[in-house]
């Protein structure tokens, strides 16, 4: 049996923060993940890097840990992080002692923050409606989520620490009290396999009353569902908030070339098969409009909901989502349950990832008596790239690509800069409307990545490839071509995963109702359906 | 560009726009219009640097336009990035003159015959394609005194009609405005000559937006008092014709008032063939044409297509008895105004042409017909075969 000294349950951004944490320690550690990186609540929530802004007024404590986070994040992962700064924008209809409030509290907490008139802030933000009564300004930023858990994995890799996708956790094996092994089953293969370890840690979001279950604890976590609406352009270059007490709908980030509206908040029995139903996204996008009145005319790209791991203790009672704290909680069993070696990491946000894996690690060397101290504050997640390779994806690259290029690839840029100028056909542009070149997509398919996918619809987390208007109508394909002539697939394989890619795709578009993307998620049925034969499970 | 111009939203990247284009069927390198246009706007509002030299290979032909089935601004938005493209030194200096063939027109035509003797010297021709990237491969229009006929407002004049003559009219072939205004003049017209001057069209295609706005906005100045009285405004330039009809309300959208008066004066615009094709379908063109025995081939320039009215003077050529006249539809020439003169760019304009200039060869005409001076020029150097207004051929048609 395969051993280790740490198994962390869950590939969002907290497990891989765990990951690469642990690994800079020196633990040896390996992390499983059901599905993809970033399936959970990670890879569908805003990315907003929150600066504390939103909390300021009703929990001071949360807005102290967002700030000082917001700044860890931009230092060690600039590569994640679009630093546009953001807005706390005073809408007429809202309550002006809030405006008070939310100034005092922000001089409190030391929230860099500036008062804009109407005028300055409509001249930053032209799309905002006339009649705002002004703005603060404050240090929000948008992170790039997948990049984000990505490079956690890929530093923690570098390092000697181990994960596994598609690696559902099944049983955790329990002796004398003590966690000594856990099962995981290859989701994509049916596979069982065991590994030994000294502890395990549960950092399944909203998965982790499930999981503590295997382990026979109670963790009560409460799924609150949010929806978000994926814009297919920036409307806005700063994120927008609105400066009222926290509610639905009321900030639109710019998330790189779109931009996401959200949220709702509401309770949801398993974190499993989520799906916005057509009055949340009809209120959505009537609460946009009020924020931004061209959202009532641009074009929606998709919908997607994710669950809010909401950690209620017992003693919380019945309050409902959005009054939960968002706080965490690093639950050691040994104490609250007898059961050694496990600990669960539960609630939070985003942008207190790093916190959390640094508290979840602390306790986990503690007991595994390693002595090394957190390093992530200052260890940045990549090395910078040579100037001169730089040079070089300019020459071989249009400017936006070779831009995009760099952000997303870091040092491997150098490996796509290498591969084009041996073969210059490899500079073709794959995904259009993200510029992803073959050169990139050939590295994500292939073995010398630290990061490899398993299926197709892994592609996009790594590369943002289907993620623009066409939602992969015209480069899916292409991409499923790549995997097959990169014998990653043989020809069967290629068209099943294709197969899936089209569901996984035509899905977010399908609760679209109105406007472009209906026409566009046609194409692609008729293409993909009608001309193509491949099969079509939403029978639109 | 609006800041609010949401269009760009419509695009469902299916590339009915690259396969009309004219650049990328000549130029495997070229982007196309979907890249150049909806796809680099989108990244650019990402922030992201997106300056491409493609762009300049722009013919500004609109095909994009017309081809797209989901009413996408295609050629705005490549013209608006044109406009915030930056250029090597030496081409923003040519370019900037490019641009303004009106200020060109009015130096240069001052000693037409001095001006006309240089520019066809070998000398003067080496130089300029050296230092200033301007290829010696062509020859020049001929310059001439702007000798425009004087308003004729004291005619019986059944509608008051204002005739645009634009730059190539007014400083190259001033004797086409009088073929213009003698045609009117026979189907009952009394024409004045506008003192407007270019177009603009140049400034955008040469990536100069702000010249463009400036010369939409004097243009509206010039011409919004005699609209609102009621005048008709004809073009007999096709650039000039798809200017005034929808460049010039784009141009000026960021004001609104300008805008209003630009769209008036859009909607009073007419070209001369689709004036004259209208008489003709009310019965009232006058058809007192001689037998003219005569074999032309016609072709339509991009900007006469992107008005969106037929090929009116193939089918008022039709009507003169004995002219056997073929229409070539052999897409774009390929000149784009001032673009086939630029050094870099005439070898791909030659070849845009290719197509047109083949199937002029096949159809063998004694002369090509076409209303866009510069599409003449082009046909012309590439096939070798005359080419006229077909306004010339319809007025020396009527009986004397
Ligand atoms: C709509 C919405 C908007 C949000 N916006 C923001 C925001 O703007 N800023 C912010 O800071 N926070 C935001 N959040 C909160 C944030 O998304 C989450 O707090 C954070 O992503 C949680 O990360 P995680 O790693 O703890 O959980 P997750 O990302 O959910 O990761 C848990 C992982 O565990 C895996 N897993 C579960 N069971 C098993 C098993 N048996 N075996 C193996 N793996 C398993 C799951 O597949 C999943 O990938 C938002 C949340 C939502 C829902």
């Amino acid at each position: 049996m395969e051993s280790t000294q740490v198994v962390i349950i869950g590939g969002g951004a907290t497990g891989a923060g765990i990951l690469w944490d642990l690994s800079l320690r020196g633990i040896k550690a390996v992390l499983l993940e059901q599905k993809d990186l970033a399936n959970g609540a990670t890879g569908r929530c805003h990315g907003l890097l929150h600066s504390g802004g939103r909390y300021v007024v009703k929990d001071i404590e949360a807005a102290r840990e967002c700030l000082a986070e917001n700044q860890f994040v931009k230092k060690i992962a600039p590569h994640c992080v679009h630093d546009v700064g953001g807005l706390f924008v005073q809408y007429p209809q809202d309550d002006p002692a809030f405006f008070r409030q939310w100034e005092e509290a922000a001089r409190t907490v030391g929230l860099a923050s500036q008062h804009l008139s109407a005028e300055e802030t409509l001249d930053l933000e032209p799309h905002l409606p006339k009649n705002i009564l002004g703005a603060f300004t404050c240090p929000d930023a948008h992170v790039d989520v997948f990049q984000l858990a990505q490079s956690n994995i890929e530093s923690a890799v570098s390092r000697g620490g181990a994960f596994r996708t598609y690696s559902e956790v099944t049983a955790i094996g329990i002796t004398d009290g003590r966690v000594r092994s856990v099962s995981y089953r290859d989701t994509r293969n049916g596979d069982e396999f065991q590994i030994g370890c000294d502890m395990v840690i549960n950092a399944s979001g909203g998965w982790a009353q499930k999981v503590a279950s295997l382990a026979g604890v109670d963790v009560p976590v409460r799924c609150d569902k949010g929806s978000l609406l994926i814009f297919n352009h920036n409307l806005v270059s700063r994120v927008v908030n609105r400066c009222r007490k926290p509610g639905d709908a009321d900030i639109l980030v710019p998330a790189g070339p779109v931009c996401v509206l959200g949220t709702s908040s509401i309770t949801v029995p398993t974190p499993d098969g989520l799906t916005a139903d057509p009055d949340e996204i009809q209120h959505l996008l009537g609460l946009g409009a009020e924020l931004i009145p061209v959202l009532a005319e641009a074009r929606v790209l998709r919908i997607f909901s994710g669950a809010r791991p909401l950690y209620v203790p017992k003693s919380a009672g019945a309050a409902g989502g959005r009054e939960i704290s968002r706080g965490f909680a690093l639950l050691d069993h040994e104490t609250l349950d007898h059961v050694k070696g496990f600990v669960s990491i539960v609630g939070g946000k985003l942008t207190t990832y790093r916190l959390m894996a640094e508290v979840t690690a602390n306790l986990v060397a503690a007991k595994l008596g390693v002595n090394e101290p957190c390093r992530t504050t200052e260890t940045p997640l990549r090395q910078t790239i040579d100037e001169t390779v730089l040079s070089r994806a300019r020459k071989l690259l249009p400017a936006q690509a070779a831009s995009i290029a760099e952000r997303r690839l870091g040092p491997n840029l150098a490996r796509i800069v290498a591969a084009i100028e041996r073969r210059p056909e490899l500079a073709e542009i794959i995904c259009e409307c993200e510029q992803v070149t073959l050169a990139e997509l050939e590295f994500v398919l292939g073995d010398e990545t630290l990061v490899p996918i398993r299926a197709l619809t892994d592609v996009g987390r790594r590369t943002r490839l289907g993620f623009g208007p066409c939602q992969g109508t015209f480069c899916g394909y292409k991409a499923m071509l790549a995997g097959y002539r990169s014998h990653r697939w043989s020809a069967a394989e290629a068209s099943t995963e294709f197969e899936h890619y089209l569901d996984a795709r035509w899905k977010g578009q399908s609760f679209v109702s109105h406007g472009k993307q209906v026409e566009q998620l046609y194409l692609s049925h008729d293409l993909f359906g009608v001309t193509y034969n491949f099969h079509d499970q939403n029978g639109q | 560009m609006r800041q609010d111009d949401v269009s760009l939203d419509n695009c469902l990247k299916c590339s009915d726009c690259n396969t009309v284009c004219p650049m990328l069927a000549a130029h495997p390198g070229y982007p196309g219009p979907k890249h150049l246009g909806p796809e680099l706007e989108r990244l650019r509002r990402e922030g992201l640097p997106c300056d491409s030299e493609w762009l300049e290979y722009c013919l500004g032909c609109h095909r994009c336009d017309l081809a797209c089935p989901n009413q996408v601004n295609v050629s705005e938005l490549i013209a608006a990035a044109k406009a915030r493209h930056r250029k090597p030194f030496i081409r923003q200096v040519r370019d900037f003159w490019f641009a303004r063939p009106g200020l060109l027109g009015k130096i240069l035509s001052v000693a037409p015959a001095v001006t006309n003797a240089v520019l066809a010297a070998g000398a003067a021709r080496f130089g300029m394609s050296r230092i200033m990237r301007i290829t010696s491969e062509r020859s020049f229009p001929p310059y001439a005194k702007p000798d425009l006929p004087s308003p004729q407002a004291s005619l019986r004049a059944s509608e008051r009609l204002l005739f645009f003559p634009g730059c190539a009219i007014r400083y190259n072939q001033p004797e086409l405005a009088k073929t213009v205004v003698a045609l009117l003049q026979r189907n009952g017209f009394a024409p004045e000559i506008s003192t407007a001057g270019c177009c603009g069209v140049p400034a955008l295609a040469n990536g100069d937006g702000q010249e463009a706005r400036r010369r939409a906005r004097s243009n509206v100045e010039a011409m919004d008092q005699a609209v609102e009285n009621g005048a008709t405004i004809v073009t007999a330039c096709p650039s000039c014709g798809h200017m005034l009809k929808s460049g010039l309300a784009e141009l000026l959208e960021d004001d609104p008032e300008l805008e209003k008066r630009a769209k008036r004066i859009a909607r009073h615009t007419y070209d001369l063939a689709e004036l004259l094709m209208a008489q003709s379908d009310a019965g009232k063109l006058n058809t007192k044409f001689r037998k003219t025995d005569l074999q032309l081939a016609y072709h339509a320039p991009c900007h006469q297509l992107s008005q969106g009215i037929g090929r009116p003077w193939y089918h008022l050529l039709r009507q003169i008895p004995g002219v056997q006249i073929e229409d070539l539809d052999a897409g774009c020439c390929g000149m784009s105004g001032t673009f086939g003169f630029k050094e870099e760019k005439y070898p791909v304009s030659m070849a845009v042409g290719q197509r047109l200039f083949e199937r002029i060869h096949e159809a063998a005409p004694k002369m090509v017909a076409s209303e866009c001076a510069t599409c003449r020029m082009q046909i012309e150097h590439g096939a070798k075969v005359q080419a006229i207004h077909p306004a010339e051929v319809l007025l020396q048609a009527y009986e004397r």
